[in-house]
């Protein structure tokens, strides 16, 4: 075990392999408020990719609605449940430590919890890189099933989820927000470090973690260890496959791209413009470079406004979201750490430059690699949370790899009024 | 009445006379023994494909002691499967080795996510200076490993239909656009393409002929060099596993399989219910694998036999002696 730097951890934690990591990192921030899980990114995904025999239960790209839903069932609350186990078998109460607001590699605090590795490390004796389980072949089968019941659990059979006594008003307090998977090209992945073939790596140029399919024997501990359940067994060819992060887009291998990188087709096809994706140029240590005209970096660094998901894993992931404003607050936290009321503070209020840049999410298919705002006029005066508001109607201009312009928004978007003898002609 | 003390000695020279003659015959006499697995000139074909031929049940197995996998992660501490019977054969051309162990299930499905094969290996010294885990890069290793999936796979090769009959049946590809791309109607089959042994569609044999250099590096040998035949069969809660190949191929990653030579050997063997898979698994030890020069007879043994020929010589004369001395020490009066 090598000591490696967390800064999601705010902390060194072990992991099997030294630290070594890419010029740039592939990485995502979602806006979970704007979902509606019309599942497009799933479709686009899995007709790119998994629509072959094997792949049927395969959804690299899975929209899942919490708290009940997840895919494979109940991922999450058993990988943490696994460690929770950890924790109280080692006698440690997991907390965030705040760290001072200046330590920048520390932007959440310190978490002294143990990850999935350390949970792993500390079994007597220790047989596994990682703490983790196999889903069973049910559990992969209905992505979605579970989600639209009022209680959490398996429906009495027939009963189709529905309640025998009907529910109850003014009782409801039912909530539930759309959570957005894919693989998050961990910094330190489970899935990697799990692999005793050595046939999963990470590429130097973007940090996409790939599996090998002339390698792969089919051992599935990749699918056991990673915390987030997307490396996925193939009966048909007898390995496992994952999520590639449409290598051949971020390359700048598609036609359309003009020769840039672009972002994967569940980022390009959202219609309810939740995603955008970048690439995150590292510092020879690994830690993100301070580019804070890069959109990501910006969101992620500066605003601080999208957040890791299950950070206290431990794999470093590199999908960012903005919470959902509704949801309560400490299952918020469990899931996205301590940094949810702030960044959700920052959302409901947003900087003028984070209104602007919140405008880049599905503007181009182009990976944006920095972005400029144009000042505009003031438009709109409000309160949020008792503290005046106001909104401009400034104009972001996104930069492809080269420098070129990729796109241009404003704030305020443009109204057209149909000219009068067209008013309802179709 | 013969004394006491001279039913003792006779007792104990035929005690030497009969350890020497078992020795002599190839039947251990002490578990160290078990260390050497010798290989039987078969009098007939040799059973590759029927482990339970009465020609293998002809020879008495050695009972090699498994250990669990501590070395590298994944471990299996204690072993799954405590013991594995050795027996191998030649003839004139071919080398076969039978595995035999208990298992109390069949596991040759790896169609279901959460399911693990049945599998066993035999691992070859390639030179002197490799290592019992893997190998290392100072010496490889040679590996047969028999897989109870590959075994099931050789008659049909076993799909999703199989294991699972009411899986809905996509249509995965159009069959316009699937000749279009040079694929076929069950589309891209990403490990296939690859070239992935784990993927093929139709494999020469239940066992792959492997090489490896340390941890992480095992490595298929290509399909020209795929020469390993298997055969296996469970029958009472007891799987046995023939593996075989022709003598001396002269391919440098292949164990050298020499008549009057031996070679260094070690046993793996997995039990898929338990989730066994890479280092979860149950090994043994290295052995010695002695294979024979050519058909023994009883006067192949002769500088063993003049040995002891001389031995019981002395024997006697020395009791002679005795027989003729006043007793001393802890000895009785001569009566």
């Amino acid at each position: 075990m090598a000591d490696v730097r967390n800064w999601q951890l705010g902390r060194t934690m072990s992991y099997p392999y030294p630290e070594s990591h890419p010029d740039r990192q592939f990485a995502f921030v979602f806006n979970i408020n704007r979902c509606i899980a019309c599942q497009t990114c799933s479709m686009a995904c899995k007709s790119t990719w998994t629509f072959s025999k094997g792949q049927e239960l395969m959804w690299w790209n899975n929209v899942e609605t919490k708290p009940y839903g997840g895919y494979p069932r109940h991922w999450d609350v058993k990988v943490l449940e696994l460690l929770d186990e950890a924790n109280s078998t080692a006698g440690v109460e997991p907390s965030w430590q705040p760290t001072t607001a200046a330590d920048r590699e520390a932007p959440y605090g310190s978490y002294d919890g143990m990850t999935i590795f350390e949970a792993a490390a500390a079994e007597t004796p220790p047989v596994r890189q990682a703490v983790g389980y196999q889903p069973a072949p049910d559990e992969w089968s209905a992505p979605n099933i579970f989600e639209d019941v009022p209680h959490p659990g398996r429906p009495a059979p027939g009963s189709l989820g529905l309640e025998q006594d009907g529910a109850q008003l003014p009782e409801h307090v039912a909530w539930f927000f759309y959570l957005q998977r894919l693989c998050n090209h961990c910094t330190y992945p489970a899935c990697l470090a799990a692999c005793p073939r050595k046939a999963i790596y990470k590429r130097p140029e973007d940090g996409i973690v790939l599996i090998d399919q002339a390698r792969c024997r089919g051992y599935r501990k990749c699918v056991e260890a990673c915390p987030y359940k997307k490396s996925m067994y193939r009966p048909t060819t007898r390995v496992s496959e994952k999520c590639v992060a449409c290598y051949p887009r971020i390359e700048g291998r598609d036609p359309l791209s003009d020769g840039m990188p672009m972002e994967t087709r569940c980022m390009s096809a959202c219609p309810g413009k939740i995603r955008l994706q970048g690439l995150v140029a590292l510092d020879a240590d690994g830690s993100w470079a301070d580019d804070p005209q890069n959109p990501i970096v910006f969101m992620v660094r500066h605003e601080k406004v999208a957040l890791p998901l299950y950070p206290q894993f431990g794999t470093e992931p590199n999908g960012f979201y903005i919470p959902p404003r509704w949801a309560p607050r400490d299952y918020l936290v469990q899931m996205f750490g301590p940094g949810v009321d702030e960044a959700l503070a920052r959302y409901r209020a947003p900087s003028r430059e984070l209104l602007a840049v919140l405008q880049l999410f599905r503007a181009t298919q182009k990976i944006i690699f920095r972005f400029e705002i144009e000042e505009g006029p003031k438009v709109f005066e409000t309160e949020i949370d008792g503290k005046p508001w106001s909104m401009y109607d400034d104009t972001v201009i996104g930069f492809d790899q080269q420098g070129r312009e990729a796109v241009r928004v404003r704030v305020e978007e443009p109204i057209y009024q149909r000219p009068a003898p067209r008013v309802n002609s179709i | 009445m013969i004394p006491r003390e001279r039913r003792l000695r006779a007792l104990g020279l035929l005690l030497v006379i009969l350890t020497a003659l078992l020795t002599a015959f190839g039947v251990p006499v002490t578990s160290a023994q078990g260390t050497t697995l010798r290989v039987v000139r078969s009098e007939g074909t040799l059973p590759t494909d029927d482990p339970w031929s009465s020609a293998w049940n002809a020879i008495r197995p050695v009972d090699v002691t498994l250990s669990g996998q501590a070395v590298a992660p994944p471990r299996l501490l204690l072993p799954n499967v405590p013991t594995v019977r050795a027996r191998a054969m030649i003839d004139g051309e071919r080398f076969a080795v039978l595995l035999e162990w208990t298992d109390t299930t069949i596991d040759e499905d790896v169609i279901d996510v959460s399911r693990f094969a049945d599998q066993a290996a035999v691992q070859f010294a390639l030179g002197s200076g490799t290592s019992v885990c893997m190998g290392q890069q100072a010496g490889a290793l040679n590996i047969w490993h028999w897989k109870a999936d590959w075994a099931a796979d050789l008659a049909a090769r076993k799909d999703i239909e199989q294991r699972f009959p009411n899986a809905p049946q996509d249509e995965h590809l159009p069959p316009d656009l699937a000749e279009g791309a040079g694929l076929g109607p069950d589309g891209f089959l990403t490990g296939r393409a690859a070239g992935n042994p784990r993927s093929a569609l139709v494999r020469p044999s239940s066992v792959e002929d492997l090489v490896a250099a340390g941890f992480g590096t095992l490595t298929s040998e290509p399909l020209e060099r795929q020469d390993v035949a298997g055969a296996s069969a469970y029958r009472d809660g007891i799987w046995r596993v023939v593996m075989s190949r022709r003598l001396d191929n002269a391919d440098p990653n292949d164990a050298p399989l020499a008549v009057g030579s031996a070679i260094v050997v070690a046993f793996a063997v997995w039990d898929g219910a338990k989730g066994d898979r890479n280092g979860t698994k149950s090994v043994s030890a290295w052995l010695s694998l002695v294979i024979p020069g050519r058909e023994m007879s009883l006067l192949d043994h002769w500088p063993f036999l003049a040995m002891m020929l001389v031995v019981l010589a002395l024997g006697a004369w020395l009791l002679w002696i005795g027989s003729r001395q006043p007793a001393v020490g802890l000895g009785g009066p001569p009566s």
